[in-house]
């Protein structure tokens, strides 16, 4: 395995910001209460993770250890600002939508933290990898979560699927609504519900591959790179 | 230390270009978005589609002896309540919208006609009846928003027709 595809399964698998470092999870519990919201604060996650990551690498030569953080709020704000105006002229009724959470992407833990323990000290090519990495770990997280509460919920899968994808997508819903198996999963008790019992699955699968791999480290000791 | 200030404030210029750069590139396309959201709100509030010509972008517009259309901000518990409100000449009555709000979800969000029945529910009351309105419990502050914004309307409608 190549160096560049173990920082983008490393970031993916073992510190998965929601699933094994439970970080960003008020956007991740409010909006996901469907695939194309998930989807939507997704995108707008990456493209932030992976802007800001890679441009505060670029100055991480530049910037003054003393004013780190606040560069780096600084240039996650941009970012964040860039992506919400994108947003609000390309997918006006998304943006109507999760505008609130896309705006506080800006506070994100994971985003921060992954410019100051590893953006601020890695070369451009590694922190687009584990930019990349990480931001595609919540995204996954951020999906599983949606296409559950949304079947749970509502029975569907893709429901407004127009909203990011244009009109040809108005045929991509799938539509199971005869079968709304738990309708509290739209609201915010049933994604802590939903939430608790995905964490606990991506746990057992950890713990089932530690057990077979006994070579493998557990996530907590690893060296933060 | 004159070193650190330059730093920052090429990071600052930096930053900023990038944003006048994405504004320009948005600016178009954002205008049209609200533009549409407001002439389907507006649309929705009278019941019909509106002139073409009709000129969205005022404070107050309409005619005094027919439908006044208005922009307000009153105060409310987390920040301004924006809403758009229509006056109907025949019996002096209002329909309100809230186009933005900051209010608690879940507490004072019950004035987002999306989320909440109650603001259309007011549709076609009059001055003495949003004067009589009850507080909604636990939401005091947002429920007296909305009787000033009722207050402000009426006032707003005699000082423009007046004039």
């Amino acid at each position: 395995m190549t160096p560049n595809s173990e920082i983008l399964r490393s970031a993916v698998l073992q510190r998965n910001p929601a699933w094994a470092q439970l970080l960003g999870l008020c956007p991740l519990l409010a909006v996901s209460s469907t695939v194309v919201n998930a989807l939507g604060l997704a995108a707008a996650s990456t493209v932030v993770m992976v802007g800001s990551n890679v441009c505060i690498s670029a100055l991480r030569k530049l910037i003054p250890e003393e004013a780190r953080l606040a560069c780096f709020v600084l240039i996650i704000a941009t970012f964040t600002t860039i992506t919400t105006l994108i947003l609000e002229a390309f997918a006006y009724e998304l943006y109507l939508k999760i505008a609130l959470f896309v705006q506080i992407i800006v506070t994100n833990c994971m985003i921060l933290g992954r410019a100051e323990a590893y953006a601020s000290k890695q070369s451009i090519a590694n922190t687009f990898f584990d930019a990349a990495g990480t931001a595609l770990g919540f995204a996954i997280a951020l999906l599983m979560l949606g296409a559950v509460r949304e079947l749970l919920a509502n029975g569907t899968l893709l429901a407004d699927a127009h909203l990011l994808f244009g009109p040809a997508a108005l045929t991509w819903q799938i539509d199971y609504s005869a079968a709304k198996l738990l309708p509290l999963a739209a609201y915010p008790p049933g994604a802590f519900l939903v939430a608790g019992l995905l964490y606990a699955l991506f746990n057992a699968a950890r713990f089932l591959r530690r057990s077979q791999d006994p070579s493998s480290t557990p996530m907590a000791r690893q060296p933060d790179q | 230390m004159v070193r650190l200030l330059s730093i920052l404030l090429a990071i600052g210029g930096g930053c900023g270009a990038l944003l006048v750069g994405t504004h320009a590139f948005t600016e178009e396309g954002i205008t049209a978005n609200r533009q549409a959201r407001a002439r389907m709100l507006l649309e929705e509030l009278a019941g019909a589609a509106l002139p073409e010509h009709m000129d969205l972008s005022q404070a107050t517009f309409g005619a005094c002896d027919d439908r006044m259309f208005q922009r307000l901000t009153v105060p409310g518990y987390a920040g301004p309540i924006y809403l758009t409100v229509m006056w109907r000449a025949d019996d002096a009555s209002l329909a309100l919208r809230v186009t933005g709000h900051r209010e608690t979800p879940g507490i004072g969000d019950f004035i987002d006609h999306q989320r909440d029945a109650w603001l259309p529910a007011l549709d076609g009351s009059t001055r003495l009846e949003f004067e009589a309105l009850d507080n909604v419990s636990g939401a005091t502050i947002t429920s007296n928003a909305m009787r000033r914004a009722a207050a402000q309307a009426y006032g707003s409608v005699e000082a423009y027709c007046d004039a």
